[in-house]
């Protein structure tokens, strides 16, 4: 176990920095209202071209075949620059979860076009907007001498308005929940944008008999559900390194707001009670730090079921550490904590996205008492 | 940057636990296992069994007998030593210790290292004073050198286990010139010297730890200040440093948690465990994950080098570490239900055998509440931390 980077983490950590400060500048000024602020195809093929689209691709399938330290640092560094770009969804979730897919065209063809940055996957796994239950699937497949459509409605797909395919859960004839790919742009797919807490757009997505990728789902009989729930592990093992990213530079705007904003004739830094509430932010970013490196050692296997318990552990206290943070600093920046226009909006609204997105703090802790 | 744990990490951690669960004493494991305090001699024959194996002083550099283990070896160390009900690690060790190895002259480390991993030879800390509790550098107990002595008179106070210690490493005022740290020397004295005299203080569960510590004309040899007079506030910082682990209480979290649970599987309340009862099976879930997350707080910090500024401070290891062990505690009161109500200190605190009422986890609880008020305060209180802990911030951040 080693905690500094070695020189290969430091040259991609270089190189990922110089991008988001080419792409986004040295601050990022956008506010949720900006919308449409969501990503772009041009920055997509950058981050493909750098190797981010195929990070966790295996390398025989064109990608880097990287695992969990360099989600890691990539996705900390893409929070930090409150990047809009659809990295957990597209890189992380859809492929991992292609990765672990049963072998064939479908399969390889797709992992290779999101190393090449050609297609931008958005998983649609939810269909009820009152819990994060992956079972409640009403969506289902009719088969059609061996051409398989899809029915059914999908809510709050993660980045789905500008995705190219969608990756869905629906249950076979015979009953069973697996997973499938269908294009956007299939006749029976419609995709109705919605604005999210951050300024991305999710989507909830129709299915009225969408024609489905490869006339095939993506595992064998029973195997689907728990290679979702794995994908998705990973996926919010880099949300919460992304939130770690987001918590550091808030705790900067912060700190330099304290140092320069004053009143009664000194920067209020000077003041115990603000020093000590910063104290309390540092503490949860430092703690959200450590759990979800936590979390990344348990995923490192890569074995299936294995770190769900502590990324359940992690995920949970990043929420409630996120909040200490984003509440901590709206406080201490006062009004203009409350100021949409000012940059530390942006920050608060992603990190609370965050917290709402593939399971929050309530739905992972008792995640996390089931699984350990 | 490498997460994971290897084979050999793993192999260790197996071997340890069998090889700590067996070493253990059946009569200390059941005073742990019993929440009941122990005795010196306890401690003293629990470290004398580690010291055979060379397992006294995990902290501690090979060439000063340590046995070389990483931070995450020393943790499962620890953490096998806890399962097994062993006594806890003393804290003086990891204090005394390295800062005679960093500062102690040859004669020094020949004279007082060797009683340090068998505790043949038990320290006690004198920095306290009834003036001077967070602002240690207004102390005022004096030395004046007389010929190759000091002569010592002030008072040291909230001074744990004086009145089971042959010597204590002390800070003293040596000085009244420049800034008051500038004028502070770290000296060993013999308890047993003629002028000092020990008063017990008890505290709120009625355990006597604490002691003042009188020093009237104590006379103590030149020979025992550690580095040079009035350099002490160097040493008490490398101290501060070197017992940063200790500070995160990670052990005596543990401890706390799994007497926790142990009390929450065996209570029923509304027809079901409290571990089952959705009050503290979700505030016991928190507590694991935020112990889980100082787990890993404690192996940054233990990873990186002295002065490394991406690792977590020392700071943040104390609050976190004091956040656990108060809502733990916390917890534990409000596990104890009506029992708590009733409380036998003479059993609890193993100055008498026997049963207690309604047994020895509820007799406990109260108690232990109370103990663990204690540790927003030891080691610079949290809202000391806190504010250092903003300043370490506000050089980085604050100024971009």
């Amino acid at each position: 176990m080693r905690f500094d980077l070695d020189a290969d983490q430091r040259a991609l950590t270089a190189t990922i920095e110089k991008f988001a400060h080419d792409t986004y500048g040295a601050r990022s000024s956008r506010t949720p209202e900006d919308a449409p602020a969501d990503y772009s195809v041009s920055v997509w093929r950058r981050m493909s071209e750098l190797g981010l689209t195929g990070l966790c691709v295996p390398e025989e399938c064109g990608g880097l075949g990287f695992s969990v330290v360099e989600i890691l640092l990539v996705s900390e560094i893409l929070g930090r620059a409150l990047s809009p770009e659809p990295f957990a969804t597209a890189a992380i979730v859809a492929a991992k979860l292609l990765e672990a897919s049963a072998a064939g065209p479908t399969r390889d063809s797709m992992l290779l076009a999101i190393s090449n940055g050609e297609v931008r996957l958005a998983p649609a796994f939810y269909e009820s907007v009152a819990d994060y239950d992956l079972q409640s699937v009403d969506a289902r497949i009719s088969d059609e001498g061996g051409r398989l459509y899809i029915h059914g409605v999908k809510e709050l797909v993660v980045d789905g308005a500008g995705a190219t395919h969608f990756i869905v859960t629906a249950r076979s004839e015979a009953g069973e929940i697996n997973a499938y790919v269908v294009p956007v742009d299939v006749e029976g797919v419609k995709v109705s944008p919605r604005l999210g807490l951050d300024g991305r757009w999710l989507a909830s997505a129709e299915f009225n008999g969408a024609a489905v990728e490869g006339d095939a789902p993506l595992f064998e009989s029973g195997e689907a559900l728990a290679n979702v729930e794995h994908a998705l592990d990973f996926g919010n093992l880099s949300l919460c390194a992304e939130a770690l990213g987001l918590m550091d530079r808030m705790l900067h705007l912060t700190a330099m707001h304290l140092a320069v904003r004053e009143q009664f004739g000194k920067p209020i830094g000077t003041f115990q009670a603000l020093q000590h509430r910063f104290a309390d932010m540092v503490v949860a970013m430092e703690q959200s730090r450590s759990v979800t490196w936590m979390a990344a050692a348990a995923l490192e296997s890569g074995e299936l079921g294995a770190g769900a318990s502590d990324l359940s552990a992690a995920k949970s206290a990043v929420c409630r550490y996120g909040r200490t943070v984003l509440e901590g600093a709206i406080q201490l920046h006062g009004g203009m904590g409350m100021t949409a226009d000012f940059e530390l909006a942006g920050y608060v609204r992603r990190l609370l996205a965050i917290e709402k997105t593939w399971g929050d703090r309530v739905y992972h802790e008792l995640r996390f008492l089931e699984a350990s | 940057m490498e997460l994971g744990w290897s084979t050999s990490d793993l192999e260790f951690r197996e071997m340890i636990r069998a090889e700590i669960s067996a070493l253990v004493p059946a009569d200390i494991r059941t005073r742990v296992e019993n929440i009941q305090h122990l005795k010196k001699e306890d401690y003293q024959r629990w470290q004398t069994i580690l010291a055979e194996r060379n397992w006294a002083t995990p902290a501690w550099p090979p060439e000063y007998g340590g046995p070389g283990w990483s931070p995450l070896r020393r943790i499962f160390f620890e953490e096998a030593c806890f399962l097994a009900g062993a006594p806890r690690p003393i804290p003086h060790i990891n204090m005394i210790g390295p800062v005679l190895q960093a500062f102690g002259t040859e004669a020094q480390k020949e004279r007082f290292l060797p009683g340090i991993p068998s505790l043949t030879e038990w320290w006690c800390q004198g920095y306290s004073e009834p003036s001077s509790g967070s602002d240690l550098a207004s102390l005022r107990t004096a030395a004046v050198r007389d010929g190759d002595h000091y002569i010592v008179n002030g008072q040291k106070t909230w001074t744990s286990w004086a009145h089971w210690a042959d010597y204590m490493f002390c800070l003293v005022r040596t000085s009244d010139a420049g800034r008051p740290q500038e004028g502070i020397t770290f000296l060993l004295i013999d308890m047993s010297t003629p002028g000092v005299t020990v008063r017990p203080i008890y505290s709120l569960d009625g355990a006597h730890d604490l002691n003042d510590v009188f020093l009237q004309d104590v006379r103590v040899p030149v020979e025992n200040v550690v580095l040079r007079e009035n350099e002490g506030w160097t040493v008490a910082k490398y101290l501060l440093n070197a017992e940063r682990t200790e500070i995160a209480g990670l052990g005596q979290t543990k401890r706390l948690l799994q007497y926790a649970e142990r009390l929450a599987a065996g209570q029923r309340r509304d027809g079901v465990t409290l571990a089952d009862h959705p009050e503290f099976r979700s505030r016991l879930a928190r507590i694991r994950i935020d112990l889980k997350a100082h787990e890993w707080t404690v192996m940054r910090v233990m990873a990186a080098g002295h002065g490394d500024a991406s690792a977590p401070s020392a700071s943040v290891l104390k609050i976190c570490g004091t956040d656990l062990l108060e809502r733990t505690s916390d917890l534990l009161m409000d596990l104890g239900g009506p029992a708590a109500l009733a409380y036998d200190p003479a059993v609890h605190l193993g100055r008498a055998n026997g049963a207690a009422p309604y047994g020895h986890a509820l007799n406990g609880t109260a108690a232990t509440y109370l103990e663990f008020r204690k540790a927003g305060i030891i080691g610079g209180t949290t809202e000391i931390q806190k504010t250092l802990i903003y300043k370490d911030a506000a050089a980085r951040w604050g100024t971009s």
